[in-house]
């Protein structure tokens, strides 16, 4: 049943698990280890619909690059799928076998971990069953890029496709305007004892699981870490280190305009990487999308692209030539924008301030920034799409200068996703969860949602992490039986 | 995949003109032997000028 903690704050004593954040990673777990036989607790922050009132938690100061960390995140039941557009393309065995430039590992794990669970991701998301993720158009040649592929969502709304199963899953209580404030960590025996619950007017509570799992996005989960002193004075979590770290987004780059070949057809092109590109130019993946202006589709090419094409190709003398494309600026036919990965990198990070916010809870920095490396990347995309563009006779692509000189500071724009704050690792040495998103240094608090991520390749993160979220189900629930069949 | 090579406004008049000469596309304009705007070092290559990514053979004393 979903209930207000406003107004209703009967919990039960103790939930065999106890999520916080019901957005598609919490309600995904919630449903599952509840129709597995489980008691749950599925805490939201937020009420049934946006609110002021609650969206105003999410603030968050900025130091690096702008991305929009109050407008990206929904705070409400259904999290952010709310305004999710849908794109869905799966990771693929390349993103967890090649290790990210810079100086982290990549994956603990290959491919084939969550491989099963995709099934499973692509039902919960409304695709229909087995089937492939579809190109738009073919590939370029040079073997550099390939077509993208991917499904489109319908797209799903947590909070409503789920909403009766919300409501009449047998053991799982969903509790809405109910928000966590603190995670108390018993350093002698390794477990969360508890966490401290609140309603909009303070009132706080004091509530305990056998299991907890954090679920509010990559902002947020690194911020609970942070803010639990027990968790600090247990060295579990430490404000420098790589709890809040390694803050991934995708890079949208506006990488400059394109003239189309005259009689090719005007629908959008989506190309990505492949395997042999990121090998090749030790870069990372990427989509690019070219597509062409409204009003070239309208009303045709442009009289300057004419005069340029013609330019071009007539005998003018070289000079004359130069100078000619020199001081073109037309648009061209259309805009390239682009999905591009970045490499996780401790700079990149949450950090918690001293502010706190109107339930007590510190507040958070973001402090987005890139690499060398995520500069190369965009530079290697941007040059060898240019090239293959001209080569495969498609016409011709102009560049913005921020994209081949890397001295020119970037104009990007986020994609809303955000990644890699509380990455996955072989040891705590490199990450903060498991291979199980378990956190390391301590025996029940778990991770669920692209916080997780330790790569983020250029996959939408949504379906990914509903793969993870499926497999922490089912570790939880195995984990759990394990327990409950040695006390029997 | 041909070489790259790019002679942007930001490099100023001087830089993109010794691009220009590197590329083996303006020799013969900008005074050097016929025989070096004649033979390019990079038959395939690309120039960026002004961000437009161009095939280096449309920039040679040749037919295009």
């Amino acid at each position: 049943m979903i209930k207000d903690y406003q107004q209703q704050k009967v919990l039960r004593d103790s939930y065999d698990v106890c999520i916080i954040g019901a957005g598609p990673a919490g309600i995904t777990l919630g449903l599952r280890l509840a129709a597995a036989g489980w008691s749950v607790l599925l805490a939201e922050g937020g009420g049934r619909e946006y609110s002021a009132n609650s969206q105003a938690l999410y603030a968050c100061a900025s130091t690096g690059l702008e991305l929009y960390a109050k407008e990206a995140r929904l705070r409400y039941l259904g999290g952010t799928s709310n305004h999710w557009a849908g794109r869905c393309r799966p990771f693929s065995p390349s993103d967890f076998s090649i290790p990210p430039l810079g100086d982290l590992p990549g994956w603990p794990i290959p491919y084939s971990e969550i491989a099963g669970y995709l099934p499973a991701a692509m039902d919960i998301v409304d695709l229909p069953p087995g089937s492939d993720f579809q190109a738009l158009n073919t590939g370029l040649d040079g073997g550099d890029f390939e077509p993208d592929r991917f499904l489109l969502s319908p797209p799903t709304r947590f909070a409503q496709k789920y909403a009766t199963a919300l409501e009449q899953t047998q053991g799982l209580d969903v509790f809405i305007n109910c928000n966590c404030v603190n995670l108390e960590f018993d350093q002698a025996s390794g477990h969360l004892a508890a966490v401290v619950l609140s309603d909009y007017e303070c009132n706080r509570q004091r509530l305990v699981a056998r299991n907890f799992v954090l679920a509010t996005g990559a902002i947020e989960n690194a911020r609970q870490l942070l803010n639990s002193e027990s968790l600090v004075a247990a060295g579990v979590v430490s404000k420098d280190g790589l709890v809040g770290g390694c803050f991934m987004e995708h890079l949208n780059i506006d990488l400059g305009t394109f003239i189309l070949k005259s009689g090719l057809a005007p629908e959008p092109r989506e190309y990505y990487t492949t395997d042999a590109f990121v090998d090749e130019y030790k870069a990372g993946k990427g989509n690019v999308r070219a597509a062409l202006l409204a009003d070239v589709q309208t009303y045709g090419r442009t009289a300057e692209v004419k005069h340029f094409l013609e330019s071009l190709a007539c005998d003018m003398g070289v000079a004359s030539k130069i100078a000619f494309v020199a001081r073109f600026s037309c648009p061209g036919d259309g805009v390239i924008s682009t999905m591009i990965e970045q490499f996780p990198n401790l700079h990149s990070r949450v950090s918690l301030l001293d502010e706190k916010d109107a339930l007590g809870v510190a507040k958070v920095n973001v402090n987005w920034a890139l690499t060398a490396d995520d500069r190369h990347t965009i530079k290697c995309i941007g040059s060898e799409l240019a090239k293959q563009w001209a080569d495969m006779n498609l016409g011709f692509v102009k560049l913005n200068d921020f994209v081949y000189d890397t001295s020119i500071p970037l104009k990007l724009s986020p994609h809303a996703h955000h990644m890699g704050t509380t990455r996955m690792a072989s040891s705590a040495q490199f990450g903060v969860v498991d291979s199980n998103c378990k956190v390391f240094g301590t025996e029940n608090l778990y991770v669920a949602g692209s916080s997780i991520f330790a790569t983020g390749g250029a996959s939408n993160p949504t379906m990914p992490l509903l793969q993870f979220a499926v497999r922490l189900a089912d570790h939880l629930d195995a984990r759990m039986s394990s327990a409950r069949d040695a006390v029997a | 995949m041909g070489k790259l090579t790019f002679c942007t406004a930001q490099l100023g008049r001087r830089g993109f003109l010794q691009s220009c000469v590197l590329l083996g596309v303006g020799g013969a304009v900008f005074g050097a032997k016929a025989a070096v705007a004649s033979q390019p070092a990079d038959k395939s290559g690309f120039v960026v000028i002004n961000g437009w990514v161009l095939p280096s053979r449309y920039f040679r004393n040749e037919p295009a």
